[in-house]
């Protein structure tokens, strides 16, 4: 009996080490300039490998049954597929040229992918690798997002200073609500009340009521012992009950805490160099951050508040995607 | 037809520098990432107040030293490291106040560095604009000596030698340009990580 029960035990064991990184919680991050990107173990909080892709990699995301990591190459015009068991590249999309960033709708499909150079914003179905659509919209899109329902898609477009609402079912676009100066990334609020837009040269986040389409309130940053053209707001990230919003400040190298409720910033953290994209991981007891020009994605406790720990990663990390398992 | 083929390539490529120009408020600032045009205390520093307390680092001759050592771009980081801790270790119950006046020194002169070299790139961002509307009155030029009747073909060819030069030298400084960008980033990254290291000697 003790020797079968040593056996299931010795059996068990070999299974959980065969399975690897695939029980640990692990952040990918794209590093624009290496053309890489790195897998880090949020565990042990290092970079425990480095996966080379395409040219110059973005905008970065997990399917949503978390097989695959999908990443913009936006010099080389495609959006790649890696497998996560394996972490080789297994595939590729059919982007459009230059595809900076993109978003899933909740289902898990379609694939919605701005186009910078070619003022479109490309509908993709994921399973058969195929263009659905591309819509035309501003000049430079960028940022995109997809409502919480599925109904609305929000791209910004970088030059026509827009955020450009898209209906899902006809495609086509059905307001664009003028934001502030270069608007990078849209984010909407979990209850899909509300779109954040942040605009990195008018250094203010513009918040956009979804139903109203409108812009129903502004958020400005100052930060003592800093000029205002530090302050270029990029990434947006909401806690699951909305109460609390984080915008990264970019050259500021700070990370704006607001009370969505009072729509006051609370706090800035200092993290890395040239602060861009943010990822809670799943239990949302951290929030990284991507810091360009210190190639380390910086750690942030949630709860507290508080920036605990650096990782180093590639040159000029872009994107993280954290994966739930 | 193959100097209107060459005309076109030559206008062509004029035209996707221009397309491919970096986008920014300013109009002549040259670099990809938006112009920052002073780097301010408060991105890089989470300790006590750099003020008009901390001005004067400089009569501080032991601050001074150790300003003038770290800020020197040959001394690997590491090692720059290793001198602040060793700094603060015999600064003993004067670290604190020590320290900040090390990142004010710090701070002063390599935002001081960086600043030349970014009225560098204004001056390279100026000048390139220049060179690019030589480039597009050279090309109508072209463009108009081909189309004249009678045809002269000296001018033509002469005109055509003198594009290509300067279409030449236009995309030698363009390729260059990555590099010089990069000079004031790696010093954002030396005060950066100069920065942390006091930060961290603060406690």
């Amino acid at each position: 009996m003790q020797t079968a029960m040593n056996r299931i035990l010795v059996a068990a064991i070999g299974i959980l080490l065969a399975s690897g990184n695939a029980f640990a919680l692990t952040a990918y991050v794209s590093n624009e300039r290496d053309n890489t990107i790195s897998v880090v173990d949020m565990d042990q909080m290092k970079t425990i490998k480095t996966i080379d892709v395409g040219q110059r990699p973005r905008g970065i995301l997990l399917t949503k049954d978390e097989k695959d990591i999908l990443v913009c190459a936006s010099d080389d015009d495609t959006i790649q597929i890696i497998d996560r068991a394996t972490l080789q590249i297994v595939g590729s999309l059919p982007s459009g040229p230059d595809p900076e960033t993109f978003a899933l709708r909740d289902s898990g499909n379609p694939l919605y992918v701005s186009n910078e150079n070619d003022n479109m914003v490309t509908v993709i179905d994921v399973p058969t690798r195929k263009v659905l659509a591309q819509i035309p919209t501003g000049v430079e899109p960028e940022g995109m997002a997809v409502s919480p329902d599925g109904q609305t898609i929000v791209n910004t477009s970088e030059t026509t200073n827009m955020a450009h609402f898209i209906d899902y079912q006809t495609r086509k676009v059905v307001a664009n609500v003028l934001v502030d100066a270069r608007p990078r990334v849209a984010m909407f609020k979990h209850d899909g009340s509300q779109v954040w837009v942040s605009s990195e040269l008018g250094g203010t986040v513009s918040i956009i009521d979804t139903a109203k389409r409108a812009v129903v309130g502004k958020i400005n940053f100052a930060v003592q012992g800093l000029r205002s053209d530090v302050i270029q707001p990029v990434g947006i990230r909401f806690t699951k009950d909305d109460a609390t919003a984080f915008v990264a400040l970019g050259p500021a190298n700070r990370v704006a805490v607001i009370d969505t409720k009072t729509q006051k910033v609370e706090k800035y953290l200092l993290v890395g160099q040239r602060v861009w994209q943010m990822a809670f991981t799943p239990d949302e007891k951290y929030l990284l951050t991507t810091n360009g020009l210190s190639n380390d994605i910086s750690v942030i406790d949630v709860a507290d508040q508080k920036v605990i720990k650096s990782i180093q990663v590639g040159r000029l990390p872009w994107g993280v995607a954290v994966a739930a398992q | 037809m193959k100097r209107t083929l060459l005309l076109a390539t030559l206008l062509a490529g004029a035209s996707s520098l221009a397309m491919a120009a970096p986008r920014n408020s300013d109009p002549d600032w040259p670099c990809e990432q938006v112009k920052v045009s002073e780097l301010s205390v408060g991105s890089f520093w989470n300790g006590p107040a750099i003020d008009a307390a901390t001005a004067d680092w400089q009569k501080d001759a032991a601050v001074a030293s150790l300003v003038g050592a770290v800020t020197q771009r040959r001394l690997p980081m590491d090692e720059a490291g290793q001198r602040i801790a060793a700094f603060a270790k015999q600064a003993g119950d004067d670290k604190q106040h020590e320290l900040v006046l090390v990142f004010a020194g710090v701070f002063d002169v390599l935002n001081q560095e960086r600043r030349k070299v970014i009225d560098g790139l204004d001056r390279f961002g100026q000048r390139q604009k220049v060179l690019a509307a030589n480039l597009r009155q050279e090309g109508e030029g072209l463009r108009a000596a081909q189309t004249s009747t009678p045809p002269d073909d000296a001018k033509v060819a002469d005109l055509t030698k003198h594009l290509l030069w300067d279409q030449q030298f236009f995309e030698t400084r363009r390729q260059s340009l990555r590099f010089a960008c990069d000079v004031a980033t790696t010093i954002e990254q030396r005060l950066y990580g100069l920065s942390q290291a006091i930060q961290q000697n603060l406690g």
